[in-house]
C-alpha cells in the first residue's frame, strides 16, 4: 500500500537531515508499529507523509497505491484515504465537533466525485461511530477538542478515523495521555477497523499499547532510519532491554 | 444619476494631526482629486416585510409608506449641531434635515438605505417605551458621503441598530451617529463594515438617565487597499449603566482596520458596568490593523475592562483540516466565520442574524 524508499528529510531552513534514509514497506491489510526513542524523527516522519509545512525532501520516494504521495496536497492526499491521528490534537474554536466532521467528511468524498452525505444520513453515521467509541452526543457539540481532556480528544481522533475510514492511517502516540480504561475503548476502535484493504502505521514509545493493537510487523527507529524490524516479540524484547542496543546502529 | 457634492473648504475637514482622526485621514483623501472607477455594492438583503426608506445622494427618493407608531417630517433647518467636524459640517451642508418619530412598539423593521453622495441628517426620537428595529444600509460606489444620524431614546425605549456599510474602491464615506439614551433605556447595535477608499463609522452613546444598557458589537472583513474605521465613545455619566462590546475583524492584502474605543466614567456614574473588547485577524503581513482602547474613569466603585488582541490564524489548525480533507479555503471560511461568528452571537433574532451572515459570507467566498 505505502512504499518508502531511502526517504531523507530535513527542516526548511536548517542543514542536517532528520530522516536519513528511511526504507518502509506496508502492504494492505498489515498493521506496522514503530517503536524508537524521543527525537528519532518518528513524528516527522508521520508529518511528512501527512504534507505538513516545513519539512524539505532531500532524497528518495513514498509511493501511495502506486502514487508519488509527496507532490500531493494535504487534502488530496486525505481524500485519497491517508489518515493522521495527531500527537496533540488541535483545538478548533467555534466550530462544533460534528460541523466539522461533516465538513471533512463530504469535503473528500466531493474530491472523490461522490455525492454529499445527506444530513440525517451523517447524523446517522456520525452517531452509530461515536456510540460505539463511548463519544457523549454533548460532546459533539462543543467545539472540536476545545476544553476535552486527553482522553476525549484522542477518542476523538478515532472517531474522525472511524467516520472517514481511510485506507492507510498513521497514529502518532495514540497511546500518550490515555489511561487502561480510555486505552482498551481506543484500541477497541482501531481493531474494529482493521481489515483487508486497510493499513496502519503505528508510532509509539511503549510496547503497552501493542497489547492491545496486536502489529503483524514491528519496526524499531533510530538515527532517522529503521534498523531493526521482527515479529511482535521485538516490541517485548525492547521493552525488556531498552533502545541502548540501537544507540549508534543508524551511524 | 450621482451627482457631486459641494465639498466644503478643505481647511474644514479632519486630518492626522487630530488625535481622533490619526488614522482616518479625510481631509488628505479628499485633497486628491477623487476618481470615478468603475465599483458596485450589493445592497443587503432585506426582509420582505420591511419598510424600506431610500435616501440617494442625501434626500429621500419619495414619500415614505411608515407603518403604525412612526411619522416622518422633513426640515428646511438644520437639527441641533454638537461639537463633532463630519456631523457639524453634514448639518451645515445639507439641504434638507430629516426626522423620524417612533411613538410605539414596531414590529415592521425599518429600513433606512443610504445610496449616493453628499450630505444627509436624519434625526430619530423614540419615545419613552417605543421599540423599533432600524437597518441602515451604507452603500457609496465612489465620491464623498457624510451622513449625520442621530437616536434619542426615552425612558425603556429600545432599539436593534443594525449597520451594513459596503462602499467601492473610490469612495470616502463618514456615518455618524449621536445617541442619548433615558433611564433603562436599551439599545442593541450590531455592524458589519466591509471599508472602501476610506470609510469611518462612529457611534457616540450618552447615557443621561440610569440603567440604560448598551450593547455595540461589530465586525469588519477588508481586502485590497480598503480602509474601514470603527470608533466609539460612550459616555457614562449616570449611575448603573451597563456597556457591552465586542468587535471582531479580518484584514487581507494591503487593507488597514482602525478601531478606536473610548468608555468614559463620569464621577457620577458609579456602578458602571463595562467591558470593550476588540480581536483582529491579520491574513497576510501587509495588512494593518489600529487599534486604540481607552478606560478614563473618575468614579471609584465600577467594573470596567477591555481586551484587545490581534494574530495570525493558527497554523497548526489549518494543517489539521487540510489533513481531514477540507482545502485551504474552506479551512480558512470555517475559521474565520468561527472567530467572527462571536460578534454575531448576540444577535438573537435568527432572521436578522442570518441576514447580516450573508454579506459575510459572499466576502469570505470572493476574498479566500
Amino acid at each position: 500500500m505505502i512504499e518508502i524508499n531511502d526517504l531523507i528529510v530535513g527542516v526548511e531552513g536548517l542543514e542536517g537531515n532528520i530522516l536519513k534514509g528511511l526504507s518502509l514497506n506496508v502492504p494492505a491489510g498489515e498493521v506496522h508499529a514503530i517503536m524508537g526513542p524521543n527525537g528519532t524523527g518518528k513524528s516527522t516522519l508521520a508529518n511528512v507523509l501527512t504534507g505538513r509545512d516545513g519539512y524539505v525532501v532531500r532524497g528518495g520516494t513514498v509511493s501511495y497505491l502506486g502514487e508519488d504521495l509527496l507532490d500531493m496536497e494535504p487534502e488530496t492526499r486525505a481524500a485519497k484515504g491517508i489518515f493522521l491521528s495527531f500527537q496533540y490534537p488541535v483545538e478548533i474554536p467555534g466550530v462544533p465537533a460534528m460541523t466539522f466532521l461533516r465538513a471533512s467528511l463530504n469535503a473528500q468524498r466531493k474530491r472523490r466525485g461522490d455525492d454529499d452525505l445527506s444530513a440525517p444520513e451523517f447524523l446517522k453515521l456520525a452517531r452509530d461511530k461515536a456510540a460505539a467509541l463511548k463519544v457523549k452526543a454533548d460532546m459533539l457539540k462543543r467545539p472540536l477538542n476545545v476544553g476535552f481532556s486527553g482522553g476525549e480528544k484522542k477518542r476523538m481522533e478515532i472517531l474522525q478515523m472511524a467516520v472517514l475510514e481511510p485506507r492507510f492511517a498513521i497514529l502518532d502516540e495514540t497511546d500518550s495521555g490515555l489511561d487502561i480504561d480510555a486505552l482498551k475503548i481506543v484500541a477497541q476502535g482501531v481493531n474494529a477497523l482493521r481489515g483487508p484493504t486497510r493499513s496502519m502505521l503505528v508510532i509509539t514509545h511503549y510496547q503497552r499499547l501493542l497489547d492491545y493493537i496486536k502489529p503483524d510487523v514491528v519496526h524499531v527507529m533510530s538515527g532517522g532510519k529503521i534498523v531493526d524490524s521482527g515479529g511482535p516479540e521485538l516490541a517485548l524484547k525492547l521493552e525488556a532491554e531498552g533502545y541502548d542496543a540501537y544507540e549508534g546502529a543508524a551511524a | 444619476m450621482s451627482t457631486t457634492p459641494q465639498l466644503p473648504a478643505i481647511e474644514a475637514l479632519p486630518h492626522r494631526r487630530m488625535e481622533a482622526w490619526k488614522w482616518t485621514d479625510v481631509r488628505a483623501a479628499l485633497a486628491k482629486p477623487i476618481q470615478s472607477e468603475s465599483a458596485s455594492n450589493t445592497p443587503l438583503n432585506t426582509p420582505d416585510s420591511a419598510v424600506v426608506l431610500s435616501f440617494v445622494d442625501g434626500r429621500l427618493a419619495r414619500p415614505p409608506q411608515c407603518p403604525a407608531g412612526v411619522t416622518f417630517s422633513e426640515n428646511k433647518a438644520a437639527g441641533p449641531l454638537n461639537d463633532q467636524t463630519m456631523p457639524s459640517l453634514a448639518h451645515a451642508m445639507a439641504a434638507q434635515h430629516y426626522a423620524m418619530h417612533i411613538t410605539s412598539a414596531v414590529d415592521t423593521p425599518i429600513v433606512l438605505r443610504f445610496t449616493g453622495q453628499g450630505y444627509c441628517t436624519l434625526a430619530v426620537t423614540l419615545d419613552a417605551k417605543a421599540a423599533a428595529t432600524i437597518i441602515e444600509d451604507h452603500g457609496l460606489a465612489n465620491g464623498f458621503a457624510n451622513t449625520a444620524l442621530s437616536f434619542d431614546l426615552g425612558e425603556t425605549a429600545s432599539l436593534t441598530r443594525l449597520i451594513h456599510q459596503q462602499s467601492g474602491t473610490g469612495a470616502v464615506h463618514v456615518v455618524h451617529a449621536d445617541m442619548t439614551l433615558a433611564q433603562a433605556a436599551n439599545v442593541d447595535q450590531f455592524s458589519l463594515s466591509f471599508g472602501g477608499r476610506l470609510v469611518r463609522l462612529e457611534t457616540q452613546v450618552k447615557y443621561s438617565g440610569v440603567q440604560a444598557q448598551a450593547r455595540l458589537n461589530g465586525a469588519y472583513l477588508l481586502d485590497g487597499d480598503f480602509h474601514n474605521d470603527q470608533t466609539y465613545y460612550v459616555d457614562h455619566a449616570v449611575e448603573h449603566c451597563t456597556t457591552r462590546q465586542l468587535v471582531r475583524g479580518v484584514v487581507k492584502d494591503r487593507a488597514n482596520g482602525v478601531f478606536q474605543g473610548k468608555f468614559y466614567v463620569a464621577r457620577g456614574g458609579q456602578h458602571t458596568d463595562a467591558s470593550m473588547n476588540h480581536d483582529a485577524l491579520l491574513l497576510n503581513a501587509g495588512a494593518a490593523v489600529h487599534a486604540k482602547p481607552e478606560l478614563e474613569i473618575y468614579a471609584d466603585d465600577v467594573a470596567c475592562a477591555h481586551g484587545n488582541t490581534s494574530g495570525a490564524l493558527d497554523d497548526h489548525a489549518l494543517f489539521y483540516m487540510r489533513q481531514r480533507g477540507l482545502d485551504e479555503a474552506q479551512a480558512k471560511t470555517l475559521l474565520i466565520r468561527a472567530f467572527l461568528g462571536a460578534a454575531f452571537d448576540d444577535l438573537h433574532d435568527e432572521a436578522l442574524r442570518d441576514m447580516m451572515m450573508v454579506p459575510l459570507m459572499n466576502w469570505l467566498e470572493r476574498a479566500l
